[in-house]
């Protein structure tokens, strides 16, 4: 989890991920920002994420993200 | 048969009634009757584009269901047995199909899509080429009407092939459902792109009568007819007069408000349009996703393409920005730069990705080269603003600007609307040339004394005289109004609904009347056509 929080600061420094919660409803983070992430997610954990996952709904916190991440790591 | 229209309202209600009397099961068959009840009288032979569309749609989908079944029965027999490489191998084999059947069939859907839409642009551009080389050789195409909404249920139908390729849901079995998915008579005529698994439930499934539903839902058509007819249909009187082919008579000032009155026009129709076809399958408890979210609010251009036509921005993010960002072509493009600079790596598949998909979205919006013009210049600010990012912080911090301030939202908000509105002149515009030319004027010639376009007489004698202009403004003051209730997270029916009773029909009966008495009626009435129809 604290690696999740490290890598989403290096993308976005002004931002309390602890707290955060919606940070693709509010536009924190655009399509870039998303596709910035999936690349630093997989170089990190060697996972691929399917684009049917890229939704507000897996990507709105940090935890929602761990959460993602978790799901496919035991997938296989 | 246009929205707004006494035709489309009784045939509302007769499906609506007829909705509620059938048995709760059968009423998506009800649905499916009436939808293709609907494109039969917008067009017979034009129906026959959109069964092609279907079948072809669902055969492929079935074929590609038929495969990811038996990979997965195959897998769980041999499981325990076989290696992890040996599984990679099998699911590899088996996507490999599926992709290939996904191709194919969203390229089929594509070229019918292509040939009715673009093949007459293509070849006037061929013939003008052989023309230049002084041949008489031309080509001509027999004149195809466009299959009402054809733009809106092939991108439907594409968006379910590319899911059921991904594994996401599984295919429709039954061809009348997926029929009824592609054909839903409020969202062909301009939308909104649905995605199967988001309205199958609410399409399928029978809904009982709710008072709420009825209430809800047409309150929203009303609200959608009042944009529509009092507000559109009234600023299209200056719009089309001045953005004609007869543009030159008229002063810069004249086309820059034109610019403001087509933003005002071009928002009323589509979202009004919108409103219609939610408040409509609200009527049968069926949920329709939202299209637009209040977009002159956008503080930058990227955020207004999250704001307009919100389903078709979607689908290129879904369908065509995540596959060619995430892809390995742009990946390995992406660790070349890095090797260059970290910013690099970003700033590549983030400054090409966008002249592609907003390339699409320009010409998705019709054959011509300015809609080309359009995706382009879209494309540019959009890239550009990502480049330079880091430019514009390092900028404001030296100003000392305070980026969290009310005044700097407003102005990142007009200038946006500004920026937007070369863009929309682009789309307005007869042609291409003609665009840059009306630009040409605005940028030179235009000032913002408006009050002077009063004493322009030809203006005024189009039909926009003074007293409709009042009406339109105190319609676009409504409009800003409720938009700024709604940007701040109020649900305006919900709210209404709490309200005291006196109260609550109080505003009713002013909107009925509103829209019955400023409604633009007239030999305006049916010559100003939904503008999206066409698409």
């Amino acid at each position: 989890m604290d690696k999740i929080i490290e890598i989403l600061q290096s993308i976005r420094d002004d931002v309390d991920f602890d707290t955060e919660d919606a940070l693709v409803d509010n536009g924190i983070f655009d399509s870039f920002d998303i596709v910035g992430l999936v690349s630093e997610l997989k170089a990190e954990y060697d996972i691929e994420i399917p684009i049917e996952d890229l939704t507000p709904e897996n990507f709105n916190s940090a935890e929602t993200i761990y959460n993602l991440v978790e799901r496919i790591l035991n997938e296989d | 048969m246009s929205f707004t229209s006494l035709e489309f309202i009784g045939f509302l209600l007769a499906v609506v009634v007829l909705y509620y009397i059938v048995p709760k099961k059968y009423r998506w068959i009800e649905l499916l009757v009436a939808s293709y009840t609907f494109y039969l009288i917008n067009g017979i032979p034009q129906i026959a584009f959109i069964i092609a569309t279907t079948l072809i749609t669902y055969f492929a989908a079935i074929i590609m269901q038929k495969r990811r079944d038996r990979y997965k029965a195959e897998l769980d027999a041999v499981r325990d047995q076989i290696t992890k490489e040996e599984k990679q191998v099998m699911k590899k084999t088996a996507n490999s199909y599926i992709h290939t059947v996904q191709v194919l069939a969203v390229l089929a859907d594509l070229i019918i899509l292509a040939v009715v839409k673009y093949l007459g642009f293509v070849l006037d551009n061929v013939n003008s080429v052989f023309a230049s080389f002084n041949s008489d050789f031309s080509l001509t195409l027999p004149h195809i009407i466009v299959p009402l909404g054809i733009s809106f249920y092939t991108f439907a139908s594409m968006g379910y092939l590319i899911d059921i390729g991904r594994g996401k849901y599984n295919a429709e079995r039954n061809v009348a459902k997926l029929a009824l998915f592609v054909s839903f008579f409020p969202t062909i005529i301009q939308g909104p792109i649905c995605r199967f698994d988001e309205v199958a439930p609410g399409l399928f499934e029978g809904h009982e009568l709710k008072y709420d539903n009825l209430k809800f839902g047409a309150q929203l058509i009303m609200w959608g007819f009042f944009k529509k007819m009092v507000i559109a249909d009234r600023a299209a009187l200056y719009v089309t007069e001045v953005f004609s082919t007869g543009y030159d008579k008229y002063s810069g000032t004249a086309l820059f408000f034109g610019m403001f009155m087509y933003a005002v026009q071009i928002y009323g129709d589509f979202s009004g349009g919108i409103d219609i076809a939610r408040g409509a399958a609200q009527m049968m408890g069926i949920e329709l996703p939202n299209n637009f979210e209040r977009p002159y609010f956008s503080q930058s251009v990227a955020e207004y393409w999250r704001r307009w036509h919100i389903t078709l921005g979607a689908w290129m993010r879904e369908y065509v920005f995540f596959p060619i960002m995430l892809s390995k072509p742009v990946s390995g493009l992406s660790k070349k730069a890095r090797k260059v600079s970290a910013y690099l790596a970003k700033m590549v598949p983030s400054v090409i990705t966008p002249f592609i998909v907003f390339i699409l979205i320009g010409i998705w919006h019709g054959a011509s080269w300015k809609y080309v013009a359009f995706g382009l210049y879209n494309a540019i600010i959009v890239a550009s603003s990502v480049a330079l990012d880091p430019v514009f912080d390092k900028l404001n911090k030296l100003l000392k600007i305070n980026t969290e301030a009310f005044s700097w939202r407003v102005f990142r908000i007009i200038r946006t609307f500004l920026i937007l509105g070369v863009s929309k002149i682009l789309v307005k515009a007869p042609s291409l040339t003609t665009a840059i030319d009306i630009l040409r004027k605005i940028f030179t010639e235009a000032d913002l004394n408006f009050f002077k376009l009063t004493q322009e007489s030809e203006i005024f004698s189009i039909g926009i005289n003074p007293a409709n202009m009042l009406v339109l403004a105190f319609g676009v003051f409504i409009l800003f109004v409720t938009s700024c209730f709604q940007e701040s997270g109020i649900h305006i029916r919900e709210s209404l609904a709490k309200q005291n009773l006196v109260f609550r029909w109080v505003i009713y009966i002013i909107a009925l009347i509103l829209i019955l008495v400023f409604g633009m009626y007239g030999s305006a009435y049916n010559a100003a056509d939904f503008i999206y129809k066409a698409y």
